[in-house]
């Protein structure tokens, strides 16, 4: 990948608790993103996935400072984003913009649909006068498939599907490079979703974006990206190609998540070997020493609780596993 | 084959609204045996979890109005008094719900959620009913079953709580359990634990099971006959290798064709249904998935209803021009 869009170095997100102490003594910290890197090339499509309370959506929100990450950097096209003052930072916002989970929720239910489009127009000071505004408004309701005469119909007159398409039509006004597209299907029924998928995947090839694809959803997450980054309490557990990661997955966390995956083939799910993992992720306050996966883990050993081990190359993968590394290291397959 | 634990015929459900007669079931029939998995699939609005409420009888009346033949054993449910069908709820069928949080009640402990329908329909002892709902909470895999008697749900996690629901459901032995998108909310190893349980039990005390989801690759796993709803009824049912092998109805076709293969070497489009689910207020009066259908034409589809047209091997469809089978 010679041509990096965005790259994260070692992002932590932590969350300082109130303790019940009369003077908000320190409650401890909850660990949401602990040490995540990554780049993303120019053009590409990274799967961020992991269960609830992994930390994917903080990662998302951290890149584009909606959330301040409390260490590491966010570089995005040669620009240090995590040193840039507030002026600097809403610039940068013009080539960046979000695609939210919820088609309900991330729409200002008081506004038309044709304002909710315009309005990072109008904070970017682009596209000015009210003629070439609506037209680009039109254009851009015309890309994501919605007819430009609804501009003036409010959220409430839409189904999900085509809400999540005014969320689409919001975020591409600026013309950005990239894009983290959070969830942006989850709330979608069956037969909708796809047509969603279908639009993203042809905005990429026609506008040259670049996506972070945050999703719990694995089949959706394959589909849609390069590679994937599997995420664990708070970090990166395995980062490899989309077709590899499904073929020869190196993490015993990875091998679990994708055995889980119910697979639409009645054939094959009568053979495929499940393998089913015990218990809860632990929380994130309090999370075990050393691999946070161990207690979990069929294949932990000695070392596993006592350190933490770090994402490295493993073949074509990256894997942050003890039985990779150091002396006994597995062979690979 | 055995008799069938429940047969249900011609059910249909309304709803009066400000809008008009909402049609949401639409004259659905099928038989359930003993021991068997039945999966309902169908998107949000079809209809599938307002079928299974009738069922268990917990529509009120009005706003809802309940027609057709409901027969669990040989006892026809729809004529039943409330009373009577209080006793079929709990040890006849029994139901899970999607989102355990809110069918939870937060103010009362898991032991009192769990020992109260074994008081009421098993006429338990409040000891006797504490000593099982511990072996309940054991048996669905819940670690230091005791001292979770006191838990309240909010302390519990999703599928701990999910867990509670199924202890819920099992703990007066039904012959019928219904589980709604019981796995939906949850994390996919989660559900992965939860469909191992029901099928483990499933085995063991040979109850059958209504499993009412949206999600194709679930049903692949664990259902043994499959019937695919939309606009309120049943577009296709079939065993469920022949729904994956050969759909014949197009809708079916396009459901399977919009969900992205896990491992497939090249990503290939996805189908897309254009449109949206018919409006339950203004059902269309031909078939109901007509305006959304690549094969529809203006003189059947759009004027008569299909009727549910047999084709072998267990297999049917409701379409006036399905796919070819590939013999």
């Amino acid at each position: 990948m010679s041509d990096v869009l965005l790259q994260g170095e070692d992002l932590q997100v932590h969350f300082p608790l109130k303790g019940s102490g009369a003077i908000g003594r320190s409650g401890g910290t909850v660990k949401a993103v602990d040490g995540v890197s990554f780049r993303i090339g120019r053009g590409e499509t990274l799967g961020l996935v992991g269960e609830s309370g992994c930390g994917k959506t903080t990662t998302g929100l951290a890149i584009l400072r909606l959330i301040e990450p409390t260490a590491g950097r966010v570089i995005f096209d040669g620009t240090d984003v995590t040193a840039l003052g507030a002026g600097d930072l809403r610039a940068l916002r013009k080539r960046v913009a979000m695609i939210f989970q919820d088609p309900y929720a991330s729409l200002d239910p008081r506004m038309s649909i044709g304002r909710i489009i315009g309005e990072p127009l109008e904070i970017h000071g682009l596209y000015r006068g009210s003629g070439r505004r609506d037209a680009r408004v039109a254009e851009l309701l015309e890309m994501v498939g919605l007819n430009p005469d609804y501009r003036n119909r409010y959220p409430h007159e839409f189904s999900g599907g085509q809400r999540q398409r005014v969320g689409i039509a919001r975020a591409l006004a600026t013309e950005p490079d990239f894009i983290v597209c959070d969830e942006p299907i989850a709330a979608l029924d069956v037969s909708i979703q796809a047509g969603v998928m279908n639009l993203l995947e042809d905005l990429q090839r026609n506008l040259g974006l670049t996506y972070l694809f945050i999703a719990h959803d694995l089949s959706a997450v394959q589909h849609f990206s390069d590679r994937v980054a599997v995420m664990y309490l708070g970090r990166i557990v395995e980062l490899a190609d989309r077709v590899s990661l499904y073929e020869k997955p190196r993490h015993p966390y990875t091998e679990a998540l994708l055995s889980a995956v119910p697979v639409p083939d009645p054939v094959a799910e009568r053979t495929r070997r499940r393998i089913i993992l015990e218990g809860d992720v632990p929380s994130p306050i309090n999370p075990p020493p050393g691999c946070t996966f161990h207690p979990r883990c069929r294949r932990a050993f000695e070392r596993c609780p006592l350190e933490t081990p770090r994402l490295q190359p493993v073949g074509d993968h990256h894997v942050a596993c003890h039985l990779y590394d150091g002396e006994g290291a597995l062979p690979l397959t | 084959m055995n008799d069938p634990v429940l047969r249900v015929e011609d059910l249909t459900v309304r709803f009066g609204t400000k809008r008009g007669v909402a049609e949401v079931v639409n004259g659905i029939s099928y038989e359930l045996y003993p021991g068997e998995t039945l999966a309902i699939v169908g998107e949000s609005g079809s209809g599938k979890s307002v079928g299974v409420l009738a069922l268990l009888g917990l529509l009120k009346q009005p706003p809802a109005s309940v027609s057709g033949s409901i027969r669990y054993r040989d006892r026809e449910l729809l004529s039943m008094s409330p009373k009577e069908w209080r006793g079929v709820r709990g040890r006849g069928m029994a139901m899970i719900f999607q989102d355990p949080m809110t069918s939870l009640n937060p103010v009362k402990t898991v032991g009192f959620q769990l020992t109260e329908p074994m008081e009421q329909h098993l006429g338990l002892s409040g000891k006797n009913a504490r000593t099982r709902a511990i072996e309940l909470l054991e048996l669905v895999g819940i670690p230091a079953p005791e001292s979770r008697l006191k838990s309240y749900p909010h302390q519990l996690s999703g599928g701990m709580r999910q867990r509670v629901m199924i202890a819920m459901g099992l703990s007066c032995d039904p012959d019928v359990l219904i589980a709604d998108e019981a796995t939906t909310a949850l994390d996919v190893t989660t559900q992965a634990q939860i469909i191992e349980l029901v099928g483990q039990l499933q085995e063991r005390i040979g109850m059958a099971v209504i499993w009412i989801t949206h999600d194709l690759g679930v049903v692949a796993g664990i259902a043994d006959r499959v019937h695919v709803m939309y606009g309120g009824r049943f577009m296709e049912q079939a065993p469920v290798d022949g729904i994956y092998a050969s759909p014949w109805h197009p809708y079916t076709r396009g459901l399977l064709g919009s969900i992205p293969m896990p491992g497939s070497d090249r990503p290939e489009r996805l189908v897309t249904i254009p449109g949206i689910p018919p409006d339950p207020v203004a059902m269309p009066a031909g078939c109901p998935f007509a305006p959304r259908c690549p094969r529809a034409d203006d003189s059947d589809c759009l004027r008569t209803v299909p009727t549910m047209t047999a084709m072998g091997d267990g297999h049917a469809a409701a379409c006036h021009h399905p796919h070819e089978v590939d013999a």
